[in-house]
């Protein structure tokens, strides 16, 4: 198994290996404009000098992203929880939900930033808003997405709406709510990035436009590799999250 | 999209179906009725200033009021948003059909999208304004640059999922790969194709926005922005009103697009 | 198009998968035999036992790790377009109608499809689908939609036909329907055609040998004449000779269950 796993890294890496390589070699020939794109080796040593500083930006935005997160996650479930009670509600609520997820959000930022001003909370804010949509449509189609059968066998079983909710509705929902939650952590991000771009103040998304302003491309691929790296993380935070309560889920 | 299990309605049978599809069609437009007079209420009975919470009413004003200025300005946004997003859906495609045809440039070259598709896409944004320039070249740049992703990734999953008996009738009649690409793969890949098609058209509107947003000197992103520096929230939120049924209207486009696909296909 | 003498010869054809690794599999062993023109031959065997490997292998699709088969006296590399091959799943397009379906090989092989159009739907009346030419696979039954198979595979006039259990899906008295169907296409032309199958009866029906295969690895270990006259209706189904040749045949086969 691990031998055919490592066969399949080979031929990503090596052209991965080849195209920065190519690019190095464009770039010292003077082929590349490098003020518009630096040499990798260019970049390498801008990540090193600048470490501590995009370190300490890359916090706000990791912070930003991962409350933003947490609490769109638990308004999210819980509203989809309620909603998918009664299907009288759901009928009402869910178009409505469903537009507000297919509207561009991220027009409203500006919005956002009249109402909660600029700084670290608004940001958060404007990302929960964002990221809360996926996840209550994934939760709201995961809790209707149980056979029908399974329904009518608790019932003729005689149990309460709440255990069936409990015992079967909700395992039935679990993979579609994380795969709404793994949707939400992207736009989390973009969220945060967002509001740091449009208030300026912070955060990798305030390096990478302040870089951009000042033609400083190294540093700004530098933050975007930093980006990336968060963006990891707080995938690898939910990834763990989901085994977790699966695990859970299955001892039982 | 309703929900799976339910119980049956109390009516009987005709008069249930004719009391169902009646519920279905109208609960939904009561609960946005009930939610736009609520804010209309709030806003006008809370007294609220206008730069904070415009009424409805407010906001209708305005879209009337501006209603050719903005429409002005949806011209660059929209063009270059759907001019991206059908380069970016040609692209999509051919990259995905060459993935077919070599599985060596499938092994080599799909993890690395995978890998690049990790970034939240508007981070590059500034980037791109750095490379093209203010303007429609960034827009258009953004545009395609965030569609290609999700039609390229669904166009590869929609050509693998070809029914492998298909090929294999195919490989038998003597055909060569490139018929095979041709009228079996791209048919049975079409489903896979509108549903990425979905994704993008959203992406590419956000992506336009928030260049807009970054610098520009025109599109609805520019005016929202230059609106909100004139307290004019009810303009905001006029021209995004605007924006929506711009939005909306291309990912109707679509769905009916692909209402016809299936249709096609006998489904 | 008929002449006499062999017009498929299996030179000691052997098949292994994944040789040398743990999941090597054996699933021919070394096997012989031939089969002359306007022959209609079944592969009769267990389940596993590589019998549709082995037809595999004859229509190109798979290539054999040892040994030769030799089609109309060239030894076989890739696939015929003149061998018709039929697969236990109808495999239709769905988005295609019954007629366009039947057309199908053409596109496939590059040809103008329009001329051969009145053949297609003839056929498709032959085998009881009149009116149901425009409908798409999904409104067809599993026996309509191999009876669109089978027209398929016949409209091109392969001069051999290659069926892999095709009616093996289909429940039982389907299948004795489209075996009538497939005789009454058969006795038209005499192509040449081998047939795999695990039902007994279907293989003495239809054939005019019958070639038992052992269990995994495979070969022929029996060669069986069926010495009925064609055309034949299915009410010989219920004579003692047809029951005779059955038992004899499931003798064989249980003779390897030691």
């Amino acid at each position: 198994m691990s031998e055919t796993g490592l066969r399949r890294l080979v031929p990503p890496l090596a052209t991965a290996a080849l195209l920065l390589a190519l690019w190095e070699m464009l770039s010292r020939a003077g082929a590349i404009n490098v003020r518009l794109l630096p040499a990798p080796s260019t970049v390498w040593v801008t990540l090193a000098r600048s470490v501590d500083v995009l370190l300490e930006q890359a916090l706000p935005t990791f912070w930003g992203a991962l409350a933003g997160m947490l609490l769109a996650a638990l308004l999210g479930i819980a509203l989809g929880m309620a909603v998918s009670l009664s299907r009288t509600l759901m009928q009402a609520i869910y178009p409505t939900v469903v537009f507000f997820q297919l509207i561009p959000k991220v027009a409203l930022a500006p919005v956002f930033l009249i109402w909660f001003g600029t700084g670290w909370t608004a940001n958060v804010i404007f990302s929960v808003f964002i990221a809360f949509f996926p996840v209550l449509v994934a939760t709201i189609t995961g809790l209707g997405a149980a056979p029908a059968h399974y329904e009518s066998l608790c019932r003729s079983l005689t149990m309460s709406r709440l255990k069936i909710f409990l015992k079967v509705r909700l395992p039935f929902a679990l993979p579609y709510i994380f795969s709404g939650l793994r949707i939400g952590v992207t736009f989390a991000v973009i969220g945060v990035v967002l509001g740091e771009f449009i208030t300026a103040q912070a955060g990798l998304g305030y390096i990478i436009l302040f870089s951009a302003n000042n033609f400083e491309t190294s540093l700004l691929l530098a933050a975007i590799l930093l980006l990336c790296g968060v963006g990891i993380a707080l995938f690898g935070f939910f990834l763990a999250l989901e085994a977790i309560v699966l695990r859970l889920y299955d001892s039982r | 999209m309703a929900l799976a299990a339910e119980t049956t309605p109390e009516v009987g049978p005709t008069a249930g179906m004719g009391f169902e599809r009646l519920r279905t069609a109208v609960l939904p437009v009561a609960f946005a009725a009930a939610l736009l007079a609520l804010w209309e209420a709030i806003a006008v009975l809370g007294g609220y200033p206008k730069v904070i919470l415009p009424a409805p009413s407010d906001v209708l004003a305005a879209l009337l009021g501006d209603f050719g200025e903005i429409c002005r300005q949806a011209v660059p946004t929209l063009r270059d948003t759907l001019t991206g997003f059908a380069l970016a859906t040609v692209l999509g495609i051919a990259l995905a059909g060459l993935m077919t045809f070599s599985r060596l440039l499938k092994q080599a070259i799909y993890p690395l999208i995978i890998v690049i598709q990790l970034v939240p896409k508007i981070a590059w944004t500034p980037l791109f304004i750095v490379w093209a320039g203010i303007g429609t070249p960034a827009r258009l740049a953004i545009a395609t640059f965030i569609a290609f992703f999700p039609i390229f990734i669904a166009m590869v999953a929609g050509l693998e999922s070809t029914d492998g008996s298909l090929v294999r009738l195919c490989r038998s009649l003597t055909a060569t790969p490139w018929r095979i690409f041709w009228q079996v793969r791209l048919p049975a890949s079409l489903p896979y194709l509108f549903a990425g098609l979905k994704i993008a058209i959203t992406l590419a509107v956000i992506g336009v926005i928030v260049a807009e947003f970054i610098s520009s000197s025109e599109g609805l992103g520019f005016m929202i922005l230059k609106s909100a520096a004139l307290l004019r929230t009810d303009l905001i939120l006029a021209a995004i009103v605007v924006l929506c049924v711009v939005g909306l209207a291309c990912y109707g486009a679509i769905d009916l697009g692909e209402r016809a696909v299936r249709r096609w296909r006998g489904e | 198009m008929i002449g006499a003498g062999d017009y498929v010869v299996v030179d000691r054809l052997a098949k292994t998968f994944n040789p040398g690794t743990r999941q090597q599999v054996e699933a021919v062993a070394t096997t012989s035999f031939s089969v002359k023109a306007g022959e209609f031959v079944s592969l009769l065997g267990p389940s596993g036992c590589g019998k549709s490997t082995l037809l595999m292998m004859i229509a190109g699709l798979d290539a054999p790790s040892q040994g030769a088969i030799n089609v109309a006296g060239r030894t076989m590399q890739s696939p015929r377009a003149e061998t018709g091959v039929m697969f236990q799943d109808p495999t239709l397009l769905p988005w295609k109608t019954a007629i366009d379906n039947v057309l199908f090989p053409f596109e496939a092989m590059g040809r103008p499809a329009r001329p051969q159009a009145e053949r297609a739907a003839a056929l498709l009346d032959q085998v009881g689908l009149a009116g149901f030419h425009h409908h798409k696979p999904r409104q067809l039954s599993g026996g309509m939609r191999q009876r669109v198979a089978i027209c398929r595979t016949l409209v091109f006039e392969p001069d051999l036909l290659l069926m892999d259990e095709p009616f093996s899906a289909l429940d039982a008295m389907t299948r004795d329907d489209m075996n009538l169907v497939l005789m009454r296409m058969w006795e038209e032309h005499h192509r040449t055609a081998i047939f795999v199958t695990h039902s007994i009866r279907e293989a003495v029906y239809l054939s005019d040998r019958v070639l038992v295969m052992s269990q995994r690895p495979g070969r022929i270990i029996a060669d069986v004449a069926i010495p009925f006259a064609r055309p034949r209706g299915l009410e010989i189904g219920e004579t003692p000779e047809f029951n005779a040749i059955c038992s004899h045949l499931r003798g064989k086969i249980q003779q390897m269950a030691h």
